[in-house]
């Protein structure tokens, strides 16, 4: 019995070192900053940065970017969330900012100033400034977060027109950034002006195949935002080089076929009244041809819609011809719009974001091939037709 | 103990291959056929080297016809003599050891990254090869019935999971077929025929089969359901992420799982169940291997299985904490893939044809 | 020539560094020592495990822990129970009656309720006497099938010279059975301890002299109760009909109930010191041989000196005692033994409990409830998933919320992450303890629900969970989401049909609480497959416990997830082997 005794101790104690180190991993959840949006900047150090380094808080970096984090929610000590269930004063997120030159570093800097890690589990939008991005290319920016095992590739990338901190800043109270920003993009659905939503693995994708891509932008005013617009980028460098306005955009969401939702505004003869159409469904079609050595594409619009809105005064019935008229008349803005971003693609960008180099990829692979190496600055040279057709299926809910 | 309702049916057979095939492989699969063949025309490769694979095990079948009730570590005696069966003995243990080996250190790395990072590996792996101890422990009914319970929970969550990345599907990326010509796809084969690596286990699962004049259609039934899983995986990921976009990621299909979110439906995030069902699957072939190597030892040393299996487990962690990194561990995953190719693609062939020339082993009834 | 001296001097050199360096990466190849000690606890752990398994099962068998005991078991031999121990053994009873009544009066005679008739049977001048047990007497049955046939008809003339001058014995005896008792039951005790057994149970002994041994007539009267809808397996449709304590009741029942001429009963008495009737009944041509066989061995093999419930006979005779997974069911309700019998299992009945035992019983059994059967097919299938899906939720659940809040929070949705980051502020403890404070009183809180009294029972139990839960979200012990998953846990376990699964899924819970704790969700996938490993390597009584669910099958599969159609379920369950597996016979 005491042999036994004696074997049993010893096991026993070799058990329980296995578990004195605790449980390893876990972290409970209130423990930890969630942070939901991120930004980065061009470098500028904010007050408190400046201080504590005047205080000797500094460590050896180049002030390259400053990077923003959204954290939510906002803890707020405990009487007054039992106090005030309807409307919460002040903001419902923070915003920390911290400027270096290495974002790994920096995130772990916030380890020092927080008494809760940061976890990226839950990021939604990263929004970069397009002047951050003239200087370093998405690629170097972008790198930490395609590694980091926390952020999930679902995430969203903006570019923002002013600083990324001010896009993600918001005087509405209980709104927070990240989430309303998400929640704009999710509206794609209801307008064409507005880019399909960027997620970073698909900006993985196309960053590696070395095109030149598009991102959505945003422009902040009076602490409100609106999306107006996208950033191109260099498929080489992947730095900004440009953006297109609303109107452009417009024209490209024809030609890429994404307009399936949305409103396009003209002015119908005779004199000039507002008309809008609204886009029930569109069909575009690139062809590229092949003649020899020579490349050309062909693009063939078709859209459904209805007739929303007519201005004319005195009101002038829906006949036939007048509808025919209107098509007509819509098809020209499109083409008009259409024609705008063409001519920015290829002469004052030299890039080519609307997927001609695809359909080229896929019907003549070979042709595709030889092409491909600069094909940015080979299809400025490429003759574009293109014809827009409209169908008004019927003018809503009142005959006239 | 040979009662007749103790023996594998033909479906358990089949759920052994199939448990077996899917394995750490899922993950990398894409990454590592893309990276060959260049093109996204990899999906015609796997269901060429499906159909290959499915040759040489009906070669294998046949070879374990003419001697039934015996695994392989018992009948290359009669075939080839006692020295080369020895020998082929223990390079067929030293394989099953290295593919769990190989099989724990995968799982280990994927669940250190994504779901539990401070913890220790040996503390994932130490509870993980205990289970797996208790398990095979009960003999191979136990664990053919834990794999009919573990299999339609997999596909059917899995198919699931799958489809429900459909939103980021677009068609474009996997065109042109066969753009490139036929090359790619040859190019392909290789790293597709290593995803197979699995249906070898009917040198063993044969000898227990009640049935085994159905071994053939365990066999190509347990070829067939991975061969779907994986075209539907390469046309899935490929298709969401671009071959651009999935060169540089380590773990592609679990990155695809990451790159959604459905907000509404209960669970946002989806990676969690392809974890769960993964870590599933990495068990179902760990033990399989675990218990192959054990069966092979007992019946070449002619003694009995259980200190085996105790005196394989640390064999088998030592040899799993060997490779230093992420690019080791690949390494060693090709390395047993190449080798299995040849130990049994053409093993069996040539013992087939040597039983028949020397006319050993009888010919199935 | 010196050239070529250098050249292999060269040449060796070269060798020797290759060899060196190859040694040198080889070596860098190999571990640290670490590794090494952690694969020798790898390698250790199962060594113990084994040894620690087959010494508990081996003590499990002899009954004891300590190795004395063991041995002086193994040394005794098994003495054989013929003969009587104890009191006034073995002796026997002579036909002087005069001689007889005084061994009687002095041992079990003493006994204050035993009474004591002395009579001559009318006729004759033999004297006889009823000797009975004031509380279970029959008075009815005795006053008018014994006293009234003996002494007031007593002995016809031509008869009387068997009782004067009995040729044997034994012609006494015959006469005495076949022409002067008018009861049903009659029996002999040769012996005095027989016979006081036989009357401290409720049998009513007749002594008569020439007569060499005791005549037991009638049985106990004892009172019964009526036959009422069982508590613990309340169903909304079906026979409202519950087993009693009396054996003899309950085989009546099943006999009416689902007996034709091929029901078999058979019975045993088990007990060392308290003998009690055990019936083993099966339908002979639908039941397998070998599990008939192998049940009445086990019943034979019982040790124990009472049963005291059909419990005692469950555990002795069960597969394996060390699972946490009952092996045997056991139910109240006629219906259930019945359609069990038809499937080819047996059942198993005790004097003294309502509760009757089924064998072999399986996985798919446990969540199982007749009413499945006696609504439609539709109803019956939801009904059924929606029991699986509550035991998924009541094994899981806490197990899952305690790896989500403490390991993965980046795998909930992204606003369900927030709400509880706001509420769980303030709260002191990890997810582990608060989940096992709320579980621990809430398994305290059902316990003591058990032995309320009626009316405050349920009132108490609502009361109690909405009260407590409360405030302890408001005193800040427990976040609220946790009461929530704790509330729908509690509620899934009650859906269990058999009280004795809901029990296992709450032990497991716990279980699989602490494997979430230390890894997460890792943890709640390791511990499915552990359960998951334990449930294939059960098996009772040669069924493997997940039949139907493995191997495939798909006639089993009709009775498992689903239920079908009624006309659909032609065979009777493979897993059992029966005899005749064609139901619509």
């Amino acid at each position: 019995m005491s042999r036994f005794r004696r074997q049993f101790t010893i096991l026993f104690t070799l058990l329980l070192l296995v578990f004195t180190s605790g449980c390893w991993s876990s972290k409970e959840i209130e423990d930890l900053s969630v942070y939901v949006g991120l930004g980065l900047d061009v470098a500028e150090e904010s007050k408190f940065e400046k201080s504590i380094n005047a205080q000797g808080g500094h460590y050896p970096k180049n002030n390259n970017f400053t990077t923003t984090v959204q954290i939510v929610p906002r803890i707020a000590p405990k009487q007054e969330t039992q106090k005030s269930t309807g409307a919460s004063e002040g903001q419902a997120f923070l915003n920390e900012r911290l400027t270096g030159d290495s974002l790994f570093q920096v995130f772990r800097q916030f380890a020092l100033r927080r008494d809760r890690p940061l976890i990226g589990h839950h990021l939604k939008v990263i929004v970069v400034s397009h002047e951050l991005t003239k200087k370093y290319s998405l690629e170097q920016l972008l790198d930490f977060i395609l590694r980091d095992n926390d952020i999930r590739p679902s995430s969203l990338v903006l570019v923002s027109h002013g600083t990324a901190f001010e896009a993600l800043s918001s005087l509405e109270p209980g709104e927070i950034p990240a989430f309303y920003l998400k929640g704009v993009v999710a509206n794609s659905y209801r307008s064409n002006k507005i880019l399909p939503p960027v997620s970073l693995a698909k900006l993985d994708g196309k960053m590696q195949s070395g095109a030149s891509f598009l991102l959505q932008n945003v422009i902040t005013a009076e602490g409100e935002h609106k999306f107006s617009g996208a950033e191109i980028y260099k498929g080489e460098t992947k730095k900004w080089i440009g953006s297109f306005n609303q109107i452009e955009l417009e024209g490209l969401s024809w030609i890429t076929g994404e307009a399936q939702e949305g409103a396009v505004k003209s002015y119908a003869p005779p004199n000039g009244h507002t008309v809008t159409y609204e886009i029930k469904s569109t069909k575009s079609k690139i062809t590229p041809i092949i003649q020899g050595d020579n490349i050309s594409f062909h693009v063939k619009i078709e859209s459904e819609g209805q007739l929303m809105e007519d201005w004319s005064a005195p009101e002038i019935p829906s006949t036939d011809k007048y509808i025919q008229e209107l098509e007509v008349k819509f098809a020209d803005t499109i083409k008009e719009q259409i024609h705008q971003v063409m001519g920015k693609m290829q002469n004052t960008y030299r890039v080519e974001v609307a997927g001609f180099g695809e359909q080229l990829r896929i019907k003549y692979p070979k042709v595709w091939k030889k092409v491909k190496e600069n094909w940015d600055e080979t299809f400025s040279q490429i003759p574009v037709t293109y014809d827009v057709k409209l169908n008004i299926k019927d003018s809503g809910s009142s005959t006239d | 103990m040979n009662r007749k309702q103790d023996q594998l049916t033909t479906v358990q057979a089949a759920a052994f291959i199939i448990n077996y095939m899917l394995g750490a492989g899922i993950l990398t699969l894409p990454r590592t056929t893309v990276t060959a063949a260049g093109t996204p025309d990899v999906w015609i490769s796997i269901l060429l080297s499906g159909l290959l694979v499915m040759l040489m095990g009906i070669i294998l079948v046949t070879l374990c016809r003419r001697f039934p009730g015996k695994t392989v570590f018992q009948f290359t005696e009669e075939i080839t003599g006692k020295w080369i069966a020895y020998v082929l003995g223990v390079i067929i243990i030293a394989y099953f050891l290295t593919i769990s080996a190989f099989e724990i250190r995968v799982m280990a790395d994927v669940t250190g990254l994504y779901l539990l990072e401070g913890t220790p590996v040996w503390a994932i792996v130490m509870v993980f090869m205990w289970i797996g101890f208790y398990l095979i422990s009960g003999g191979v009914n136990s664990m053919a019935r834990l794999y009919e319970i573990i299999l339609p929970i997999t596909l059917i969550l899995f198919v699931l999971a799958i489809f429900l990345s459909s939103d980021l599907f677009e068609i474009n990326n996997l065109r042109p077929v066969l753009g490139e010509g036929i090359m790619p796809v040859i190019k392909g084969l290789k790293p597709t025929t290593l995803a197979y690596t699995g249906y070898e286990i009917m040198f063993i699962v044969m000898a227990f089969m009640r049935n085994p004049e159905k071994g053939k259609k365990a066999m190509v039934w347990g070829i067939l359901i991975p061969m779907g899983i994986y075209f539907i995986t390469l046309v899935m990921v490929i298709g969401s992420l671009s071959i651009e976009g999935m060169k540089t990621r380590t773990w592609p299909t679990l990155d695809l799982m990451r790159s959604f979110e459905i907000e509404g439906l209960v669970f946002e995030r989806f990676e969690s169940l392809l974890l769960v069902i993964w870590i599933m699957q990495i068990f179902s072939t760990f033990t399989i291997t675990h218990y192959a190597a054990s069966l092979g030892c007992s019946q070449l040393f002619k003694k009995k299985m259980l200190p085996f299996m105790i005196i394989l487990l640390p064999i088998i962690y030592i040899i799993a904490m060997i490779p230093e990194n992420a690019n080791d561990t690949f390494k060693l995953g090709d390395a047993v893939g190449y080798v299995s190719i040849y130990l049994f693609g053409i093993g069996p062939l040539l013992l087939l044809l040597l039983s028949m020339i020397r006319k050993k082993g009888g010919k199935y009834n | 020539m010196s050239n070529q001296g250098n050249n292999t001097q060269c040449y060796q050199e070269s060798l020797d560094n290759g060899v060196s360096r190859m040694w040198a990466k080889i070596l860098s190849y190999l571990p640290e020592w670490p590794i090494w000690g952690q694969a020798f606890l790898l390698f250790l752990i199962p060594i113990l495990y084994m040894k620690g398994y087959q010494w508990l099962r081996s003590s499990l068998k002899k009954g004891t822990f300590s190795n004395k005991d063991q041995q002086n078991q193994d040394a005794s031999t098994n003495s054989s129970s013929n003969g009587e121990s104890g009191n006034y053994a073995n002796i026997r009873l002579t036909g002087d009656y005069a001689k007889d009544l005084i061994s009687v009066k002095a041992t079990f005679g003493q006994n204050s309720d035993v009474r004591i008739r002395e009579f001559t049977i009318t006729g004759t001048n033999t004297p006889a006497a009823v000797i009975f047990v004031e509380g279970l007497v029959d008075h009815d049955r005795l006053d008018t099938h014994i006293f009234t046939p003996l002494m007031i008809r007593g002995v016809p003339d031509t008869e009387r010279a068997i009782f004067e001058e009995p040729r044997d014995e034994n012609e006494l005896k015959a006469y005495v059975k076949s022409s002067l008792l008018p009861v049903g039951e009659l029996q002999e005790a040769e012996t005095l301890q027989q016979a006081a057994q036989a009357v401290l149970t409720g049998k009513n002994a007749l002594f008569i002299e020439g007569v060499a041994s005791a005549l037991l007539v009638g049985s106990a009267k004892g009172k019964s109760r009526s036959l009422e809808e069982p508590v613990s397996e309340a169903l909304l449709r079906g026979p409202r009909i519950g087993f009693t304590e009396r054996l003899s009741d309950n085989t009546g029942i099943l006999r009416q109930f689902g007996g034709n001429n091929e029901l078999f009963m058979t019975k045993h008495q088990v007990g060392a010191r308290v003998k009690r009737d055990l019936v083993i009944a099966y339908i002979a041509d639908i039941a397998n041989v070998d599990l008939v066989t192998e049940v009445e061995r086990r019943v034979q093999n019982l040790d124990m000196d009472i049963m005291l419930e059909s419990g005692y006979v469950e555990q002795l005779i069960e597969d394996d005692e060390l699972s946490p997974f009952q092996q045997i069911q056991n139910t109240e309700r006629p219906d259930r033994v019945v359609s069990g019998l038809l499937e080819g299992r047996v059942a198993i009945l005790l004097d003294g409990t309502p509760f009757a035992l089924i064998v072999p019983s399986t996985f798919s059994m446990l969540l199982q409830s007749p009413e499945d059967y006696y609504e439609r097919w539709i109803p019956g299938t939801f009904l059924r998933m929606l029991r699986f899906l509550a035991a998924t939720i009541a094994l899981l659940a806490p197990a899952l919320y305690i790896s989500f809040i403490s390991f993965h929070p980046g795998l909930i949705p992204t606003k369900l992450a927030l709400t509880i980051i706001q509420t769980r502020q303030g709260v002191p403890f990890p997810s582990v303890i608060e989940a096992l404070i709320m579980e621990t009183s809430i398994e305290i809180l059902r316990e003591a629900g058990i032995r309320l009294p009626k009316p405050i029972g349920p009132a108490m139990g609502i009361v109690g969970g909405l009260i407590i839960g409360d405030a302890a979200v408001q005193a800040g012990i427990v976040s609220p989401f946790l009461v929530i998953v704790v509330a729908v846990t509690a509620i899934s376990s009650f859906s269990i049909p058999t009280y004795s699964a809901g029990i296992t899924l709450r032990i497991l819970r716990f279980v699989g609480m602490f494997s979430a704790a230390i890894y997460g969700l890792f943890g709640v996938v390791m511990f499915f497959l552990l359960l998951c490993s334990h449930l294939v390597r059960l098996k009772s009584f040669g069924v493997p416990y997940v039949t139907p669910a493995v191997p495939y099958s798909l006639s089993d599969w009709k009775d498992f997830f689903i239920r079908a159609p009624l006309g659909m379920m032609r065979k009777r369950p493979s897993m059992m082997h029966p005899k005749d597996p064609d139901r619509k016979k």
